[in-house]
């Protein structure tokens, strides 16, 4: 690889590069996220390769591996082009067929096409299944066509275009204008605009300066940063690169968690490579302003994520946050101006800069434009990464393109914004999803988790749940979220456990208020969002937990009890077979019963019985 | 001279140094406020959040700690709304329901008058309150850091390095000094000081002069050390020099 010293070089490497690649020339690509990695992509990939190499194809057909394309529920995915034909599911057991008939000959694999739900037919194209038509992915989109490890293809995307002009025709103040006009807030959680953020950066006093990419997403159910540092990490260094220029930085900083091997290996491939064109280093694109980038790899506390107990951490202490009084962007790492944005933030920025924020704001709501990536989890039909334009309602987002809730059961609420989020139910379906609706109704666009509950989740449970993880991840430094959380958690552990008083909703309400106004950071601040949402807008349920030790989900399991209903029993004998504690009794041709005493509420008879007789009640 | 700033507390103005802590303004002012993890000594750490007051900086009103609230601006603050009293109930019934036997919890507590922690928290018995003032002396002022936080959460305690004794404590008893429910102690006896809970047992030095054991060794040589003196210069004890 040559050093780029010029910004013409960057567009002759371009059109060479496109140059070389006839469009027409059949292409393979893989989904090797993390995602379709779980559903035995390596596998596909390999099996693709060996077919390859054995048929002697290796000339004749591109083969690609990329990054996330979303739709994980439907995994392993693969794009034949130049017809873009999308398979879904994929096993090895397919790929000879697939490379014999679609990528040599013209024909359809039926069975491996994607069927609609809702019309019954069969679609050829990605762009026309309804996860993928019914979203807006600017940022997200390039996962799909590009192999992370070559920044060849990035370029030829027309990648680090954005860092060109930046470094060509615009002075660092100009850009700063630029990112304040697109009004881009900070993707990681709190929605701060970004331009803000920089501005008072550059202004601060003091050298050297850093920039940082917070990489630590530890939302249960999030993955989304994951799959973008994983699939696409030269759009997060490119913009992690201007924003530098900006702020007039020359180190930076991308603390990715350990646990996400592939997007740490993927990211480091990336900085090397970027040096080797010499857009990171010394005097970039032969400029006076150098830059470079060091990866961190974070201990999966979930603490980290938070701006200040992250920049600890860089600093070899231990996670934990400090009172902001004095921002980070005057006093963060080392004491020194420190400016850090999320993966997410730093991929649009470069999108901003080469297109102009004219066209960004074109895309999304007055107050919050763009597209936010969510990932979509839970009780829904597409589990995937979705990226969607700011201001769609979650009504869009859940029934158009999560395809609803499975097995014809009712949507109950949606958990966004991760542990610290809240549940939003259904009566707010229709609400358009920004920063400022979603912090309207008490919960957060948080850093993009979506989780979907159906009507079989408990509401108290789920509450207890992310209590639970916010007491086992509180750093517990400041008494009200170290005591306060591990409190409620208890409270909320003897409510579902049948021992809840007159009295204990309002006592959670009364300690959650003093945990969200008196922690220290932010943790703790939105450490009671899932309770205290799910009282206001479930409070019914909690009562029925307390005053007739009922749980009408049929979840709890101190709260339930197991029945046969005897009309409905043909004495069959399939529970009392599963059954892991001897607790069916019954004889053939004798209608069987279930013995409470010994009944350990694993649902296993449920599950067995074909003729739906055994009830939780 | 620094830039002086004057603030408002509970209708009362006083006039500080920009930056001084508003705490400090406060006690200035003669306003009492509650604290647990505060140290005049020592830097604040903010931690405790019984000090918490609101301000009002023209803009917005909020909630702050003020043992690391920076007076900036010429703000108004109320130290005693009720609103602020009911969270400081909460945090002294959590503290009370963790260390239900320290008298300096229950002294606090009952000041808002909380005698017993509210019976829907569980209860435990720990004897230290996590105020983190030994910890920061040892670092801090000391400069030794012989002791740290470890674990996290509800696991959160103060331990040497693998709980076992550490070598770079000087014994010199600052922690126990600091320690607000007087959980560490020490006791001198038999020309040793044993630090219990540090499991640190170091020898004294006995004065030349009058035979009294006055000085841990550990403690003569580190800071002997750092302020360039010969270490002969501390054989003696004050009383005796």
């Amino acid at each position: 690889m040559e050093r780029l010293t010029s910004f013409e070089a960057l567009g002759r490497l371009r059109d060479e590069i496109n140059a070389s690649r006839d469009p027409n020339k059949p292409s393979i690509t893989v989904c090797a996220g993390t995602g379709c990695k779980g559903c035995g992509a390596d596998a596909v990939v390999a099996a693709f390769k060996q077919e390859l190499e054995t048929k002697g194809l290796n000339d004749k057909v591109d083969f690609r591996e990329t990054g996330c394309h979303g739709f994980c529920e439907r995994g392993t995915l693969v794009v034949i082009r130049p017809k873009k034909i999308f398979y879904q599911m994929v096993m090895p057991a397919d790929i000879p067929e697939i490379v014999e008939k679609t990528v040599l000959g013209d024909e359809i694999i039926d069975r491996l096409l994607y069927v609609d739900p809702q019309t019954g037919k069969k679609i050829e194209h990605e762009h026309d299944v309804p996860f993928y038509k019914n979203q807006k992915r600017i940022i997200f989109g390039n996962n799909g066509v590009m192999d992370p490890t070559k920044i060849d293809d990035y370029i030829a995307l027309g990648g680090y275009e954005g860092l060109a002009k930046a470094l060509s025709a615009m002075q660092p103040e100009q850009i700063i204008d630029e990112v304040k006009k697109s009004k881009l807030r900070g993707r990681g959680g709190g929605g701060f605009p970004a331009g803000r953020k920089w501005e008072s950066c550059r202004k601060a006093p003091g050298t050297p300066r850093y920039v940082i990419c917070n990489a630590d997403e530890g939302d249960p159910g999030a993955y989304m940063d994951r799959s973008l540092l994983e699939g696409n990490p030269h759009s997060v260094i490119e913009g992690m690169i201007i924003g530098a220029y900006a702020i007039g930085s020359s180190q930076g900083y991308i603390y990715v968690r350990n646990e996400y091997p592939l997007a740490v290996a993927n990211a480091r491939i990336a900085l090397d490579q970027a040096r080797a064109y010499g857009l990171l280093g010394d005097n970039i694109f032969g400029t006076d302003f150098s830059f470079d980038i060091q990866i961190n790899r974070g201990g999966g506390a979930f603490v980290c994520g938070e701006s200040t107990a992250l920049m600890a951490s860089l600093e070899g202490l231990p996670g934990e946050p400090r009172a902001k009084f004095i921002h980070t962007v005057e006093q963060g790492l080392n004491n020194k101006p420190t400016n850090l944005n999320n993966v997410e933030t730093w991929a649009n920025v470069p999108l901003i800069v080469r297109d102009g924020a004219d066209e960004y704001l074109k895309i999304g709501t007055e107050g919050s434009p763009g597209t936010k990536i969510f990932s979509l989890v839970g009780k829904i039909a597409n589990t995937g990464l979705v990226e969607v334009p700011m201001g769609i309602t979650l009504r869009e987002i859940v029934y158009d393109v999560g395809g609803g809730i499975p097995n014809g059961k009712r949507f109950k609420a949606v958990q966004t914004g991760g542990p610290s989020g809240g549940c939003i139910p259904e009566e707010y379906l229709d609400l358009p999803v920004d920063f400022d609706k979603l912090s309207e109704v008490g919960s957060m666009m948080g850093s993009g988790g979506m989780i979907v509950m159906d009507e079989d989740t408990c509401m108290v449970d789920i509450a207890k749940y992310f209590t639970a993880f916010l007491a086992d991840e509180s750093c517990g430094k400041c008494t009200p979220c170290r005591e306060g959380v591990a409190q409620m958690r208890d409270v909320l552990q003897k409510i579902c456990d049948g021992q809840g008083g007159p009295g204990d909703i309002e006592f959670i309400e009364e300690l959650a208020e003093t945990i969200s106004a008196a922690s220290l950071c932010a943790l703790g601040q939105t450490a009671a969002n899932p309770v205290l949402t799910t009282i206001r807008f479930f409070r019914d349920e909690y009562k029925t937990h307390i005053e007739e030790k009922r749980c009408p989900a049929g979840v709890c399991k101190a709260l339930i009890t197991y029945r046969i209903v005897e009309d409905k029993c043909t004495a069959c004998g399939a529970c009392k077979r599963v059954c892991p504690s001897a607790a069916i009794e019954g004889e053939k041709k004798v209608v069987h019963k279930i013995l409470v005493d010994k009944c350990i509420k694993c649902g296993a008879c449920i599950e067995s019985c074909k003729f739906d007789a055994i009830v939780k009640e | 001279m620094a830039e002086m700033i004057t603030i408002t507390v509970n209708g009362k103005e006083v006039t500080v140094a920009k930056d001084t802590p508003l705490l400090e303004a406060c006690r200035q002012a003669r306003i009492d406020i509650p604290t647990m993890c505060y140290n005049e000594n020592v830097k604040p750490y903010g931690v405790c959040r019984l000090c918490i007051v609101e301000v009002d900086d023209g803009w917005r009103k909020r909630i702050v700690p003020s043992c690391v609230y920076p007076v900036r601006k010429a703000v108004t603050v109320q130290t005693e709304t009720d609103e602020i009293r009911k969270y400081r109930r909460m945090l002294l019934n959590l503290q009370l329901a963790r260390c239900p036997e320290e008298p300096f919890v229950k002294q606090l507590a009952a000041k808002y008058g909380i005698t017993e922690p509210d019976p829907r928290l569980q209860r435990d018995n720990k004897d230290c309150i996590l105020c983190g003032l030994c910890v920061r002396t040892c670092s801090d002022i000391v400069g030794v850091s012989a002791i740290a936080f470890q674990g996290r959460g509800a696991e959160r305690m103060v331990v040497t390095p693998f709980d076992q004794e550490n070598p770079v404590c000087i014994a010199c008893g600052a922690c126990a000094f600091v320690c607000p429910t007087q959980c560490i102690g020490f006791k001198d006896e038999n020309g040793e000081r044993e630090l219990k809970r540090w499991h640190r047992k170091t020898k004294m030095i006995a004065c030349e002069k009058c035979g009294d054991y006055w000085l841990p060794e550990a403690l003569r040589d580190v800071y002997a050390k750092k302020m360039g003196l010969d270490p002969a210069t501390m054989n003696v004890c004050p009383n005796c020099r």
